[in-house]
């Protein structure tokens, strides 16, 4: 549109900034959706207990283990880019923020093969329940994952061109979260399998 | 300087988690069923909280954000308890519920991919069988009818089309 | 006063001033305009199975002789249709697009072009839906609830392709809602005029912003569960199917988790907007404003723990079913409580019975209904032999219908001045709400009876159940399908009036009703920006006929 911001998104009336409200309720809206995907999922996983423990020890954990190390360290670039963000560092924000990006493309590929894997073990979305939900709970994560870098993306070149500086802590605050949906799905999938 | 106190917070908040993450590992090294779990989910909660407090930045915003992810959360936990006694275990004092307990347990452990994909086929089939025609209909359903008798009164074994 | 709008110094074509347009305005006209096509096609697919259901197998005008599956797919997408394509977009979107800036004194939504993706994405499904109609096997038929197996599995179903349309296209309302939510509760944290306090915003804002909370916060679980659901169809997992350790009364307790919810996220709006009317047109402060306030919390956070009454007979656990029944009927408590209070707002104003406030009344009256014969639904025993028969029916339309169109037309008649600048005509307005208050209890008072007698609602034509088909009863079905012809030809009217006072009505001017919240300060229409110049609160928004003021109103920026 030819004209700029309306004055409603300028105010604030609650001392937080518009964007970041709004990212906070899209977080909450996010916990309910990745919360009711994992409350179906334990009520069934404690429900079978030996079978899908029997199951989840077919898990590839050194995959988990390096994706849980690639995505905090991902977090702490974007964490980096905003305080660099912050300080008007421009350069300096465009680069942690492509190393965040990085650090979601390398989740992907591990993630990637790692499905590979396991499909070609016979492990497939449809073997069993439990092979259901973990692939559907790490599929709307990868795909919070990949939305996350082609937002970051463009925010990116916003940032080097020093424009919409704020938008660097929104994506990070989004980022974040996705760092903490996989902080609860390495132990739910991996780690609880016996 | 303020300036390299926050990087040196972040990078230290980053490595407290990373040294809990080895931990919640180690923890499950020895196989203890409940030292496994308690350790992986509290830690986990701790790095949620260590997350969500230095790197979202929650511990400087207002508080009712936190009230606001603490009732979406507990909001879940209710949700679990409500719907535990219908879905979380197959046993009452009356009652038990064996097929599904069966069959789970045949499917289970080696991942037979061509179950999924046999019975999706034969769905599709099925229903555009019935919108052409009448008698294809009719056997597609008398099928599938002893298809699930068989499902469901056979325990161990699968279903035929297994 | 430093805030300026920049309105009109740029060209609009045709398509950025309709189509593309971030006008929240725009936006909630759209909207409306496709909720409005959306009801026709609901209430044509009603009166299809109506008539199927007083004329078994005769040729129904308009449509041909109805088929098994056909009336199934009918009553399941009227079901959808008329909540997820005509109760949320109209009350929860047009209405919160259109009176959010307005009411709360800013010149937008805090997101404008995201409020647009939102309608995009709402049209898409909306497309979605009415493509399913066409592909083979024809539209869903699983009714709106999907339970599966019959939605998950295509050899019961038999609609192959129109369940996974179908749920595809709830699947991505959901999304056109969840942004929309965003934008609204956002918009009414941050964007206050300044002045604008807590406890000045008008109640209408609040309903909306509590129920796009509500809507948000229970929507979640469903759109995972969706997620399953569309798998289940299209890949072969088993997340609902028991015999090979999936479960279905998973997906039950998904779909209530936000179908119950739901109920209140579509009512809260509808008695917002009556709250309006009835304090304007009985010219009286609100009576306890706080106390409609906190009931509509305690609504709200109840609403979240009764889901499960709808599952009495679904094989849940009875212990849950006794705690069900506590809440469910603690529920009727805060909702009684609003209406005690529009009740003694009426008492001693001076009242006014045009044609909104007399909708107004006609919400309370018939909701009211709704709300009684709940009671019997919410209890567990009574449920039992109640379940799925005609009285359910006859139950929630009693609550939606006066939710989804008595409450759209309180809102329609009394912000239609201010929407398009004109007054509706008071005497085809009067003659639409008779004819649809009167035909509208003339459908469903029969049902009752018809769900007394232990008609149960799914029954397509009675060939194959002689026993239970009641020649006494079909009467009773004959009359509630004429009643219906009445209700849909009294539609008429109102579709007359709306169009042609567009162009013909009485020029309205700013405020015709002499109401105090600030959508009557700016223009009508509003402009693009809405004010000229941004409005300033001084005080809450029903100080009606305030003693010692020669004015009976008080707008709610006028200093002093």
């Amino acid at each position: 549109m030819a004209h700029g911001k309306p004055i409603a998104t300028t105010r604030s009336a609650t001392g937080i900034p518009t964007g970041k409200l709004a990212v906070w309720w899209v977080i909450a809206s996010e916990i309910v959706i990745f919360g009711g995907l994992l409350v179906s999922y334990l009520l069934l996983r404690v429900r079978y207990w030996d079978e899908w423990g029997e199951a989840a020890a077919h898990t590839n954990v050194w995959c988990g283990l390096i994706n849980t190390i690639v995505l905090l360290t991902s977090s702490l670039f974007i964490v980096l880019a905003h305080h660099a963000a912050e300080h008007n560092d421009t350069k300096k924000a465009f680069r942690y923020i492509w190393y965040t990006i990085a650090g979601g493309a390398i989740f992907l590929c591990v993630k990637g093969w790692e499905w590979n894997n396991e499909i070609s073990h016979g492990y497939t979305i449809t073997a069993n329940t439990f092979w259901s939900f973990y692939y559907v709970a790490c599929g709307l994560h990868g795909l919070h994952v990949i939305g996350g870098m082609v937002i970051m993306g463009i925010i990116s070149f916003q940032a080097r061109a020093g424009k919409e500086l704020h938008r660097v802590e929104l994506i990070g605050i989004y980022w974040h979260f996705v760092d903490v949906v996989w902080i609860f799905l390495f132990p739910l999938m991996y780690l609880a399998n016996q | 300087m303020s300036d390299d106190h926050h990087v040196k917070r972040y990078i230290k908040i980053w490595l407290w988690l990373l040294g809990l993450f080895v931990l919640s590992l180690l923890a499950a090294i020895p196989g203890m069923l409940i030292l496994t779990l308690v350790s992986a989910f509290a830690i986990a909660l701790v790095k949620a909280g260590m997350v969500t407090a230095w790197f979202m930045h929650l511990n400087t915003e207002k508080r009712y954000i936190w009230y606001l992810f603490f009732s979406c959360l507990a909001l879940m936990g209710l949700f679990y308890m409500a719907i535990f006694p219908d879905l979380g275990r197959m046993e009452g004092t009356n009652w038990v519920n064996t097929a599904p307990h069966g069959v789970a347990k045949a499917v289970g452990g080696h991942g037979d991919d061509a179950d999924g994909d046999d019975v999706h086929g034969e769905d599709v089939h099925d229903g555009a069988g019935h919108a052409t025609s009448e008698h294809t209909d009719e056997s597609g359903a008398d099928h599938d009818e002893s298809d699930e008798d068989a499902a469901a009164h056979s325990d161990d074994a699968k279903a035929p089309s297994n | 006063m430093s805030e300026h709008t920049d309105n009109g110094h740029h060209e609009e074509t045709f398509l950025s001033k309709y189509v593309f347009s971030t006008d929240h305005k725009m936006i909630a006209m759209q909207y409306m305009f496709t909720g409005m096509i959306m009801a026709i096609i609901g209430g044509y697919f009603a009166y299809v199975f109506r008539m199927q259901l007083a004329h078994p197998g005769e040729i129904v005008p308009f449509f041909g002789t109805v088929g098994p599956g056909q009336y199934n797919a009918l009553v399941t997408n009227h079901g959808t249709i008329m909540i997820f394509w005509v109760a949320m977009p109209v009350l929860i979107a047009a209405f919160g697009n259109f009176l959010i800036p307005l009411m709360i004194g800013c010149d937008d939504m805090v997101f404008p072009r995201i409020n647009r993706l939102s309608y995009q994405i709402f049209l898409i499904s909306a497309i979605v839906l009415i493509a399913s109609f066409f592909v083979q096997g024809g539209g869903f038929s699983g009714a709106w609830t999907a339970y599966p197996p019959l939605s998950s599995q295509a050899k019961y179903s038999l609609t192959p392709l129109g369940s996974t349309l179908w749920i595809t296209a709830v699947a991505l309302e959901f999304v056109a809602f969840l942004l929309g939510g965003i934008n609204f509760i956002t918009t009414v944290m941050n964007s206050r005029a300044p002045g604008m306090k807590m406890f000045d915003i008008p109640i209408v804002i609040w309903m909306i912003v509590i129920a796009s909370i509500l809507f948000m916060l229970s929507v979640g679980p469903l759109i995972a569960g969706a997620v399953m659901l569309l798998f289940d169809q299209t890949v072969g997992t088993a997340f609902y199917d028991p015999t090979r350790g999936g479960d279905p009364i998973l997906w039950q307790h998904l779909f209530w988790f936000f179908g119950h919810p739901e109920v209140y996220v579509v009512l809260l709006p509808a008695v917002g907007a009556v709250v309006e009317v009835i304090c304007v047109f009985s010219r009286k402060k609100l009576f306890a404003y706080k106390i409609v306030l906190y009931t509509t919390f305690a609504t709200g956070i109840l609403s979240f723990f009764v889901w499960a009454h709808h599952q009495f007979i679904a094989g849940i656990d009875p212990r849950m079913a006794n705690v069900f029944t506590v809440t469910t009927l603690l529920i009727s408590v805060p909702i009684a409580e609003m209406c005690f209070v529009i009740i003694a707002t009426l008492y001693g104003g001076s009242i006014r019975l045009k044609t909104p406030m007399l909708f107004a009344l006609a919400f309370m009256a018939e909701f009211l209904i709704g709300g009684v014969t709940g009671i019997y639904l919410g209890a567990s025993g009574s449920d039992i032999y109640l379940h799925d028969t005609y009285f359910v029916l006859a139950h929630f339309h009693y609550t939606f219908f006066p939710i989804a169109i008595i409450g759209v037309f309180t809102g329609i008649y009394y912000w239609y001045p201010k929407m398009f600048g004109r007054m509706m005509n008071e005497f085809l307005g009067k003659l639409h709400f008779w004819g649809t208050i009167i035909s509208f209890n003339c459908i469903f008072i029969p049902l009752f009876f018809l769900g007394l007698a232990g008609q149960h609602r799914r029954i397509y034509n009675y060939n194959n159940f002689p026993d239970l088909s009641g020649e006494h009863l079909q009467d009773t079905r004959v009359f509630a399908t004429r009643a219906l012809l009445v209700l849909l030809l009294f539609q008429i009217p109102f579709i007359i009036n709306f169009f042609m006072s567009m162009k013909f009505g009485k020029v309205a001017g700013k405020n015709p009703w002499k109401a105090n919240t600030l959508e009557w300060v700016a223009d009508s229409p509003a402009p693009h920006g809405n004010f000229e110049e941004m409005p300033e609160v001084y005080r809450g928004p029903y100080e009606y006929s305030v003693p010692g003021r020669e004015d009976d109103h008080w707008p709610q920026n006028e200093p002093g």
